[in-house]
């Protein structure tokens, strides 16, 4: 198999990947889910969890303590942790005093690893539930991955394919081959990073 | 002479089942089949005085992997189709149009015939899994895959895991082929044979049956697996080896070609 076909078929390869992550996400939505679970916490102390992956879309957290209880809810992003787990620094994504039960709602914009913290307010030992209501549809996030990945195919396959149309024509202009096969891969590398950036305005 | 032939078989053999649209369609199957999603949000409570991120990254990293092994599982069926359908083309296809009598009168050898034509099987078969596996768990926690790409052994566990699927299917299908003979009866038998291994494993939790014993193998790759998870992985792969050896010795030595 020559170079040129072996990208067009790499290229086609990684279109499809793309359009059946597209589909999947589309014929199914998710259905929705609860996660979480009980957490204790010591007087004025912290409690976090990991959670991975927390998908898409909107959500809410149901936080069962005491009616004393009185804390804060910090949600941090996988780069949130990492600095509070470095450096100490907070730069959640959403904080909220709360005092007793209550409900947050929240939306994430993509899927990854977060993590909830609890910091308790109060002198003394705390127990409690909590509970993440995952609703279901489409991923918005997932659709525009799978649309990256389509986009990443055809620009490969375009390129195999322009390396297939040069090799098998003869030169009519001053370029080498390898010229003309640089100066076509640049013009669709640069197509296809405008329709991308067009379709992500 | 006969390495050389080897060769040339094998890359003849791969350039037939790896042409248009085979391992397009395998792609397909595989990504539809393993991308539906499969909700399961894995929770850890973590100390945030004793941890480091590089521990909770290592964390995530596992959780990404071990979830693709576990999505690896319900591409089980699609690989019984295409597995059935490759098997067929490369023994009795050509055992039963005669395609294999003009395969063995070139200076070659049965075994390197066999050999040359079990591995394009398996390799088609394993590099479209892998890829459509890797491919999950890169995407299911977009941050991480430098980690993974860094730390490698888990990409290594997950090609492992999906090596062992398609050795077990490959094996199967292979010797179904080469035992019948006849492209209709291999077709239809040997995907019969792991649908029914399918319905029976879920129905009558025989967990040594594939694929429920690929969790078990999940299990025992991603976490410390118990004795019974030793048992229930390894009967499948046992027998596989098994007939894999059967169809060896039964094409080098025993099929006669009229």
């Amino acid at each position: 198999m020559n170079m040129a076909r072996f990208w067009f078929r790499i290229g086609v390869c990684t279109t499809i990947i793309g359009l059946c992550i597209f589909f999947s996400n589309i014929a199914t939505q998710g259905p929705s889910s609860t996660v979480g679970g009980q957490f204790s916490t010591g007087p004025n102390g912290t409690w976090a969890e990991l959670y991975v992956p927390l998908l898409s879309g909107s959500k809410e957290i149901r936080i069962n303590v005491p009616r004393s209880f009185e804390g804060t809810l910090y949600i941090f992003d996988y780069e949130g942790t990492k600095r509070l787990v470095e450096d100490g620094i907070r730069e959640p994504i959403l904080e909220e005093n709360f005092k007793g039960s209550t409900l947050v709602d929240f939306a994430l914009s993509r899927r990854g690893a977060y993590t909830i913290v609890i910091e308790s307010h109060v002198p003394q030992t705390s127990q409690g539930t909590t509970g993440i209501v995952q609703k279901g549809g489409i991923k918005a996030d997932m659709l525009q991955d799978s649309a990256i990945v389509i986009l990443v195919g055809l620009t490969i396959s375009g390129i195999g394919g322009a390396l297939k149309i040069i090799r098998s024509h003869k030169p009519t202009h001053n370029l080498s081959q390898k010229q003309a096969c640089a100066l076509a891969c640049l013009e669709i590398a640069v197509g296809f990073v405008s329709i991308g950036s067009f379709i992500c305005e | 002479m006969t390495d050389n032939r080897f060769l040339m078989n094998l890359s003849w053999e791969l350039k037939n089942l790896f042409r248009f649209p085979f391992p397009e369609i395998l792609l397909a199957l595989f990504t539809f089949t393993v991308f539906l999603p499969h909700v399961s949000t894995y929770s850890a409570d973590i100390n945030l005085n004793d941890v480091s991120s590089q521990e909770i990254t290592g964390q995530i990293a596992h959780v990404s992997t071990y979830q693709g092994a576990f999505a690896s599982v319900s591409a089980y069926l699609p690989l019984a189709v295409l597995g059935s359908i490759f098997g067929t083309l490369a023994f009795a296809y050509e055992i039963e149009n005669g395609l294999l009598m003009v395969h063995l009168s070139h200076p070659t050898s049965k075994r390197a015939v066999f050999l040359s034509k079990w591995l394009s099987c398996f390799l088609v078969a394993f590099v479209t899994l892998s890829c459509t596996l890797l491919f999950f768990t890169f995407l299911y926690v977009p941050e991480n895959s430098f980690y993974l790409i860094t730390n490698s052994h888990l990409t290594l566990s997950l090609m492992l895991l999906a090596a062992m699927e398609t050795f077990v299917i490959v094996s199967v299908t292979v010797s179904f082929s080469i035992f019948s003979r006849k492209a209709s009866v291999s077709l239809v038998g040997s995907f019969a044979t792991l649908y029914i291994l399918q319905l029976l494993s879920q129905t009558s939790g025989l967990s040594y049956l594939p694929p429920a014993s690929f969790y078990s193998q999940v299990e025992l790759l991603f976490h410390a697996g118990s004795l019974s998870m030793l048992f229930n992985s390894s009967i499948s792969l046992v027998f596989a080896a098994f007939l894999a050896v059967a169809s060896y010795l039964y094409f080098s030595r025993r099929l006669e070609l009229a």
